[in-house]
């Protein structure tokens, strides 16, 4: 691939642990993204995904310079993010975008919508008054909504049209980037689909690039093209989205597949045996995340003991990504194969191969 | 409607807060217009030998101990009232608003070093501060008020900053800073116009607490000048006179009660107007009304089922105009015993209401009325409410979606599910402990026994879901109700307390009522499917009819519009439009302006539930359409 737009290399983010019960108690560090590296190519979609807490929205902030990275580096063509002082430079603004996930929080409740999509065009272009409301109608017009929406309040829109006034603000200044954190989630299913159709038509009118964070894989296979799979601080797997929803390489994101509730009755039965068989441990990640051991071990149906003294290192998958698990370079040996290939010993076998998706 | 117009309307609505306005006003008047209207001089006696008169047709409120007329200094002394107020107020908001705005916003050091000054001035007594301020400025009115101004600004300092604290966590404010915006135009664009309620609140009552610092100042004689009227430096030249008369006293201590009392009440109206809700909901008195007209559509009670509800109707006041709009229309609904049905539909449709209809606890202001609901042979409808709340307490438990939200952060979890228990069943402390811990190993939570004495925040979103379905569970409920249990829950965990659900209701012969958008979630745990949409129910049956034949082309849309793990194929699959607004809904079919197969005759009336191959549809053109369930 040639140089990718955005570049984030060994990318480490700690917050400070608060002050305990008594003053002079001072409470662990909480390492929300460890190690993380990964790229978007020039009007590409890539997909983080992972549960709450897995460090992948504080990721996405890393991008959008809202806080400072312990360690590591984040570059988006020309700039390097983390060599950026206190104040950010307006161009990398320009260059950089973002739509939230919550469409009530995100627009300022006690401004019209012709002030929210003028501010950046405002701060980034100078225009004022007529100029500045003509181009905000053309954005508006852009995402689906009428320029007679222009002097009503963020109240008074539904959900998704909430959501379509947001991302009418991030294209105001025709970003190279958007960080889409969650954007379709609050949605109901069906503007859901709505709104990531809307997303991919701006793309190709637009050519901006997409950090799609979501928890849904379902929905990120269908908005992206690549996945990043994270769990609990670490980047777990990354590949092309079909091959990392079909053939799966690393447990966790075996289990994430397994979780999707399908609406066919028959598949659903299917799929939730599969996933009791491979539930181990009742509850999601909690606590800190390990510095030392693979965060995913006490969940792992094929857990052993390397997984709890060292964190693995990147082996490239056969379908054209990468895998950190201990699986592929020890015990097993499966060297980035899919996991439908392994055959050696797991905690837990029961019905994996009876629990393939539907038959075509 | 802007949140300026609404906030008029509330506060028009607020006849004390309005009596409370009229009264300023026209003290505002009486300030401007003094030297019109006073019959005599400010400050001169009219004749000396006028002293301590009685109230007469010359000096209405009679004259002082020099023979001043009291009625004109009154109306002077509404100057210097409003004056002094407005002094210190203007002051406190000065330094006030941008000092809380730059800590509030930048924190660091300079905030912990101004709020341990800004604590200093605090802990004492205003009034105190103000006259050790006094000490060093001088007295005089003006000089008097900079003083109090500056500990109400220390006051406001404090405000503002908590406020701004709070709103620059905001998402808006991330996303004007993402567009660029510079610290000064996010703090003063973004963040202040949605703390200024609070302020404009905090502002009308420190005015009132001016005027009241200012006669107290006054009557110390630290305040106005003997030449100046003010209603404190009045009741000071009462107090010379007292042994002779009391009256004198009076007339400047009622203005100052009243025009106290007027700015506190107006304040508070102010802040109620504010408020996002005007009223809270009367939980627990929303009961279901008996329908008032019991047709001959509707159908008996299916006595086979646990849950039989007939003709729900629920109906809410328009926002603004406050005309009564139907939320849900005619749902019949019937649970069959140990069965999991499952009402599904968009945000908007009436689903939750619905099913808090149920459960007799419709928010105020809204009204459910019904036929007939039977829970296992029992008639809800009209029943007392202590019954229905012992029923409810007894028959019937619920899981909402967000677990944090129905524990309470201050007690131990084990004690909160002890309440029912003891409350409903009657047990001893020890006995309904033992209860708890049983519960606690039923649903799965691991070492029950120590993890009965934590708190909510000691568990993470599915193990606090799992405590409130012990809590639901704890009375052994025939129906339970679970309204999108696991949407706030990570996948993973979903799917467990899915399980959970599923296999609680398998061993208990408990009927479950699933309230959820993903037909996924559905899927994976139901047996029978209600499909709402706008207020009415527009599809029943089984749920793999349902699924693999649907009879609605609504439910189609919903169908194909949810995101598999498959490979993709061109745009995904949508439903044009939104759920409109209640007060939108025609009289025909409420879904025909986005239904793809809408004719002609789907806008001439109202469409009946009719039954269809595999359960009932509400389609003009049921039987016609062959319509697409999910492809396997």
């Amino acid at each position: 691939m040639s140089e990718p737009l955005l570049d984030i290399d060994g990318l480490t983010i700690v917050f400070p642990g608060g002050r305990g019960q008594l003053p002079w108690q001072r409470l662990p560090d909480v390492r929300a993204v460890q190690n993380a590296s990964l790229t978007v190519g020039v009007g590409e979609t890539v997909g983080l995904v992972g549960e709450s807490g897995s460090g992948k929205t504080t990721l996405g902030r890393a991008v959008l310079r809202f806080l400072t990275p312990a360690d590591g580096t984040i570059r988006l063509g020309e700039f390097d993010v983390t060599a950026f002082g206190r104040t950010v430079p307006p161009a990398y603004r320009n260059a950089v975008q973002v739509v939230f996930q919550d469409p009530v929080g995100s627009l300022n409740p006690s401004m019209v919508v012709v002030d929210i999509i003028g501010e950046p065009l405002t701060l980034h272009e100078g225009l004022k008054g007529e100029p500045r409301r003509a181009r905000a109608a053309e954005l508006l017009e852009q995402v689906g909504l009428r320029a007679e929406h222009l002097d009503r309040y963020p109240h008074e829109f539904s959900g998704g049209q909430r959501q379509r006034i947001a991302i009418a603000r991030a294209l105001a200044t025709s970003p190279e980037l958007i960080v889409l954190d969650e954007p379709v989630s609050a949605l109901d299913v069906s503007t859901q689909s709505q709104v990531i159709n809307l997303l991919e038509q701006l793309q190709r009118d637009t050519g901006a690039a997409y950090l799609f964070i979501a928890h849904d894989l379902a929905v990120v296979r269908h908005a992206c093209e690549r996945i990043v799979v994270m769990y609990h601080s670490r980047i777990v797997e990354t590949g092309p989205a079909d091959a990392i929803c079909e053939q799966p390489t690393h447990p966790y994101t075996e289990l994430l597949l397994a979780s999707i509730p399908d609406p066919d009755p028959n598949v659903q039965r299917r799929k939730s045996e599969h996933r009791r068989a491979l539930t181990r441990g009742a509850t999601g990640a909690t606590g800190g995340a390990p510095t030392n051991s693979c965060p995913f071990a006490d969940r792992c149906p094929h857990v052993m003991d390397i997984c709890r003294h060292s964190f693995p290192d990147q082996v490239a998958t056969t379908t054209g990504g990468a895998v950190a698990c201990h699986l592929h370079t020890s015990g097993p040996q499966l060297g980035g194969r899919p996991l439908d290939e392994f055959s050696g010993p797991a905690l837990v076998t029961a019905s994996r191969h009876s629990a393939e998706e539907a038959p075509q | 409607m802007s949140t300026r117009q609404r906030v008029q309307s509330r506060l028009l609505q607020n006849k004390l807060a309005v009596a409370g306005a009229v009264y300023l006003v026209v003290i505002v008047l009486i300030a401007v217009f003094a030297p019109l209207l006073a019959p005599h001089d400010e400050v001169l006696a009219t004749r000396f030998q006028d002293i301590l008169f009685e109230p007469s047709g010359e000096y209405w409120l009679g004259t002082d101990h020099v023979g001043r007329d009291i009625a004109s200094r009154l109306m002077f002394g509404t100057r210097y009232a409003l004056l002094a107020g407005a002094q210190a107020v203007a002051v406190a908001l000065i330094i006030g608003i941008p000092l809380g705005l730059t800590i509030g916003y930048f924190r660091g050091w300079v905030d912990r070093i101004v709020m341990r000054l800004v604590e200093a001035v605090v802990a004492v007594p205003a009034i105190v501060m103000a006259m050790a301020i006094i000490a060093g400025l001088g007295t005089g009115l003006t000089k008097a008020m900079l003083a109090v101004g500056l500990v109400y600004s220390m006051i406001i300092t404090r405000l503002t900053r908590a406020e701004v604290f709070g709103a620059r966590k905001e998402l808006y404010v991330d996303g004007a800073i993402a567009a660029g915006a510079p610290s000064r135009r996010v703090m003063f664009r973004h963040v202040l116009p949605n703390v200024a309620p609070v302020l404009i609140v905090q502002t009308t009552l420190l005015f009132a607490s001016a005027v009241l610092a200012e006669a107290g100042l006054s009557f110390l004689g630290i305040g106005a000048s003997s030449n100046q009227a003010s209603w404190g430096r009045m009741l000071r030249d009462a107090q010379t006179s007292i042994d002779r008369t009391i009256w004198p006293a009076i007339p400047p201590g009622v203005m100052v009660f009243l025009t106290v009392l007027a700015f506190n009440v107006f304040g508070d109206g102010v802040r109620d107007a504010f408020a996002r809700q005007a009223r809270g909901g009367r939980v627990g008195v929303g009961d279901v009304q008996p329908a008032e007209t019991a047709g001959p559509a509707v159908r008996l009670p299916n006595p086979d089922a646990l849950v039989s509800v007939r003709d729900l109707s629920v109906v809410f006041p328009r926002p603004g105009t406050g005309d009564d709009v139907q939320v849900v229309s005619g749902v019949d609904l019937d649970i069959g015993r140990g069965e999991v049905l499952a009402l599904v539909g968009e945000s908007g449709s009436g689903k939750s209401i619905t099913a808090l209809s149920l459960m007799g606890l419709v928010p105020d202001p809204g009204l459910a009325s019904a036929a007939s609901i039977t829970l296992d042979e029992q008639e809800l409808v009209g029943m007392p409410f202590d019954q229905l709340r012992r029923i409810r307490g007894t028959q019937m438990g619920v899981i909402f979606q967000e677990p944090f939200a129905s524990l309470n952060p201050a007690n131990t979890v084990g004690r909160q599910v002890a309440e029912s228990l003891r409350y409903h069943l009657g047990l001893s402390k020890a006995e309904a402990r033992l209860r708890v811990i049983e519960l606690f190993g039923e649903v799965g939570i691991p070492d029950p026994a120590s993890r009965v004495d934590a708190y909510p925040h000691q568990f993470s979103g599915g193990m606090a879901q799992r405590v409130v379905i012990a809590m639901a569970l704890a009375c052994e409920p025939k129906l339970l109700i679970a309204d999108e249990p696991t949407t706030a829950l990570d996948v993973t965990v979903q799917g467990q307390v899915l399980d959970l659900i599923g296999d609680l209701a398998r061993e208990r012969d408990m009927s479950v009522l699933l309230i959820t958008h993903d037909l996924g979630v559905v899927a994976d745990l139901a047996d029978d499917v209600a499909v709402m949409y706008a207020g009415e129910i527009v599809e029943t049956g089984r749920l793999a009819d349902v699924f693999t034949d649907p009879q609605h082309p609504y439910t189609e849309g919903l169908i194909s519009a949810i995101p598999r793990n498959e490979a993709r194929s061109g745009e995904l699959a949508t439903i044009p439009g939104v759920v409109p607004s209640p007060w939108e809904w025609p009289d025909h079919c409420h879904f025909a302006d986005r239904c793809a197969y809408a004719v002609d005759a789907c806008r001439q009336g109202p469409v009946e539930l009719a039954a269809s191959r595999s359960g009932s549809s509400r389609c003009v053109r049921l039987g016609e359409l062959e319509l697409a369930g999910v492809r396997s």
